[in-house]
């Protein structure tokens, strides 16, 4: 196995190829393992018939993924981590069932397994192929559907590097007590691909809130790259609140790639706010697949210095009477990039569906950028719809105002950006989690420049 | 403690005061009337120190101070207030956190210390109270689908927790009923000390019924024509400002 001397930038997906074969290497007598035999599966048909989007791609057009793929990367090392490293990434004041993720592996011992086992399914994926019934006829399912039908190259990629994801299914009429907390660590030195899975199934008539967040343990000068799969399924008239916050380090890659499968009557809700990442692209795609169903997909974002952040959002109206609503609010500065592309699909069969969906976005610097495209696809006539976007500036008579009652016009934008996330903020249910959102979103307005008002 | 000397101001090219000249000390209350178009909203954004206003000739002296100098925000932290005739909306913001941020700023310029949130929320309380606003108003986003009385008084309840040196009203009377207008009147009326000064813009002489002023001076054409006390007030409300014009006019031609 030889590392290859030059980088031709059409060779990305040989770099990764080559990278598994170093992996498969490394793995001696493991290679029976089940997992292993859809890994071998999702590359042989990443090196065949999966291609990286280029911005040719309408999906991609505003992000280009050429940075994404530049760098060598590894797999991820196995590290150590102590339960005082992880307490800054806790929310204070909730009691919640947390699990850990470092470098994209399922951590047992940092994790409270034991405790969450009394009361759901909680199984990490490589041991949950081998065993019998549910969990590895769920798992298997949906870890082949990626290897073999995917057509987003990088979901593809996840199901090849994936080392150890986690599964969850929550029984029929459980309400559990708790949120579950997972918490992602990237504790990197090289250039490494971190490759989370998790798959999370919502029984009938259950009700469960999962906070996902994604944090950094070193201020390393090698970029990483983070590609994370959660997959949520929601049986019939189960709930579902995900909240997802994404602080990786900024010169990390970010991409997610969330889907959701909704059974009848189900409510599932999104609460996510992106605040790290040098390049981030959040795929959130709720597939309908019943009538009466809810989905909400709320974000939010701030993008300093050259950050890039994208959020696709996808909800496929199949069937009669399913609600949704989205709203996306962010503020880019310097010169960081916004994109919002929000598609709305409403089929033919889909009567009396109410899809309601805004992004509104302020760009406070000449060379910041938002590119907003909402897409509403209507093949029904008996529905309920709309969309808009908006994308400007403070507003300069609030900000008179303000300062007109003694606040400096540092202090008077601080403000103004705060509040104009606020629609969002208090969106969130848990006052912990909103707390430190708010939070972190102070922080960052701090680390912001000046505001030039023009 | 104000003093105006000749002031011309004008926006975008169009002269709009022209060599105001106009004294106001501690504990006097003035009331500057006129027909639309004088100048008197000009005058309170001047001396707030808005955006646009540029001052071509004359001075402005605040307590020794050249007022011109100081920025929007020192200009209020040195005790300079402005009602607004349109308060803004604030969507995101709530009252209370924005009196909070404010009562704050301007402690933290006097060399106060920040109160705590306790100590905030009786004092915020407590001022809300001499306005009849209920406290449920402190949690709504600042002037949010406030009626038009509502915001007059939450104008009057920043001056309140703000506790101002001088105090520019700028048609605060306007839109307001008679029971809004004596509620508002009256917490003007319980925060006047010998020590303060409040500059009242009006259109109306039924203001000047709850807060009486010490001296009643009439703005036409960016100058000042006519100065008096109360009774001028009252003429006005009487014959209009036609007199006024005429008065001018002969003025002028002779």
């Amino acid at each position: 196995m030889t590392t290859p001397k030059t980088r031709d930038k059409n060779d990305s997906r040989k770099k990764f190829i080559e990278l598994f074969q170093q992996y498969e290497n490394s793995l001696n007598g493991q290679k029976d393992y089940a997992g292993h035999a859809i890994q071998k599966t999702a590359i042989q048909r990443f090196s065949n018939d999966v291609n990286f989007p280029t911005r040719r791609n309408e999906d991609w057009k505003y992000t280009n993924v050429t940075q994404v793929l530049q760098p060598l990367y590894e797999q991820p090392k196995l590290v150590d981590i102590s339960a005082e490293e992880i307490k800054p990434f806790l929310f204070e004041g909730l009691d919640a069932y947390v699990l850990v993720f470092v470098n994209g592996t399922y951590n047992k011992e940092l994790s409270s397994k034991e405790e969450l086992s009394k009361k759901i399914i909680v199984q990490d994926i490589s041991s949950g192929l081998q065993e019998d019934g549910l969990t590895k006829a769920t798992t298997s399912e949906y870890l082949n559907k990626w290897a073999n039908e995917a057509t987003n190259s990088f979901r593809v990629l996840n199901t090849a590097f994936a080392q150890n994801g986690i599964y969850i299914a929550v029984p029929e009429g459980l309400e559990l007590d708790r949120p579950v907390h997972i918490l992602n660590i990237a504790y990197t030195e090289e250039a490494t691909v971190i490759s989370p899975q998790k798959i999370i199934v919502a029984g009938e008539n259950s009700k469960i809130t999962v906070i996902e967040t994604y944090h950094h343990l070193t201020n390393s000068k090698q970029t990483y790259f983070t590609n994370t799969v959660t997959q949520l399924v929601l049986k019939r008239n189960a709930i579902v609140d995900h909240y997802r916050i994404q602080d990786e380090d900024e010169t990390a890659y970010f991409i997610n790639n969330t889907e959701i499968e909704q059974l009848r009557d189900s409510t599932y809700s999104s609460y996510a706010v992106d605040l790290g990442g040098k390049l981030v692209r959040n795929n959130l795609n709720s597939i309908l697949k019943d009538r009466g169903t809810t989905t909400n997909f709320y974000g939010l974002y701030v993008g300093v210095n050259k950050q890039h952040i994208d959020n696709q959002t996808f909800i496929d109206h199949a069937y009669p009477n399913c609600d949704s609503n989205e709203l996306y609010k962010g503020i880019l500065m310097d010169k960081a990039k916004g994109v919002f592309n929000g598609k709305i699909m409403v089929r033919q069969d889909a009567q009396k569906t109410n899809a309601f969906q805004q992004n509104h976005s302020l760009v406070l610097s000449k060379t910041a950028k938002m590119n907003s495209k909402p897409q509403l696809e209507i093949f029904a006539d008996d529905v309920k719809c709309s969309h808009g976007a908006t994308i400007g500036q403070l507003n300069k008579e609030a900000l008179y105002y303000m300062r007109s009652r003694g606040l400096s016009e540092k202090e008077a934008v601080s403000i103004l950006k705060q509040a104009f996330l606020t629609e969002i903020t208090e969106l969130i249910k848990i006052d912990p989690v909103k707390e430190k959102a708010e939070q972190m979103l102070v922080d960052k307005f701090k680390q912001m420049q000046e505001t030039p008002v023009n | 403690m104000l003093i105006i000397k000749d002031l011309h101001a004008e926006i975008e090219g169009k002269k709009i005061l022209n060599g105001i000249d106009l004294q106001i000390n501690a504990g006097e209350v003035h009331a500057i009337m006129g027909p639309n178009g004088s100048g008197k909203s000009t005058l309170a954004h001047v001396l707030a120190g808005r955006e646009g206003y540029e001052i071509t000739e004359g001075s402005i002296t605040y307590m020794g101070k050249d007022l011109i100098e100081l920025s929007v925000d020192e200009r209020a932290k040195e005790g300079v207030f402005q009602a607004f005739q349109y308060p803004i909306e604030i969507p995101g913001v709530s009252t209370a956190n924005f009196l909070k941020h404010t009562i704050n700023a301007v402690r933290k310029h006097q060399e106060k210390t920040d109160l705590s949130a306790k100590e905030m929320l009786k004092y915020i309380k407590e001022k809300a109270k001499m306005l009849d606003m209920e406290a449920s108003f402190l949690s709504r986003s600042l002037n949010q689908g406030f009626s038009g009385g509502e915001k007059k008084r939450n104008e009057i309840l920043q001056m309140a927790v703000l506790e101002p040196t001088l105090a520019v009203l700028d048609e605060t009377d306007s839109g307001l009923d008679i029971d809004a207008l004596k509620t508002v009147a009256n917490g003007v009326n319980q925060l006047k000390t010998k020590d303060n000064a409040f500059m009242v813009i009006t259109h109306y002489q039924r203001l000047l019924d709850y807060i009486i002023p010490d001296f009643v001076h009439v703005l036409y054409n960016g100058q000042i024509v006519k100065s008096g006390d109360k009774k001028l007030a009252l003429q006005l409300e009487e014959k209009g400002y036609d007199w006024i014009k005429e008065e001018v006019a002969a003025l002028t031609t002779s």
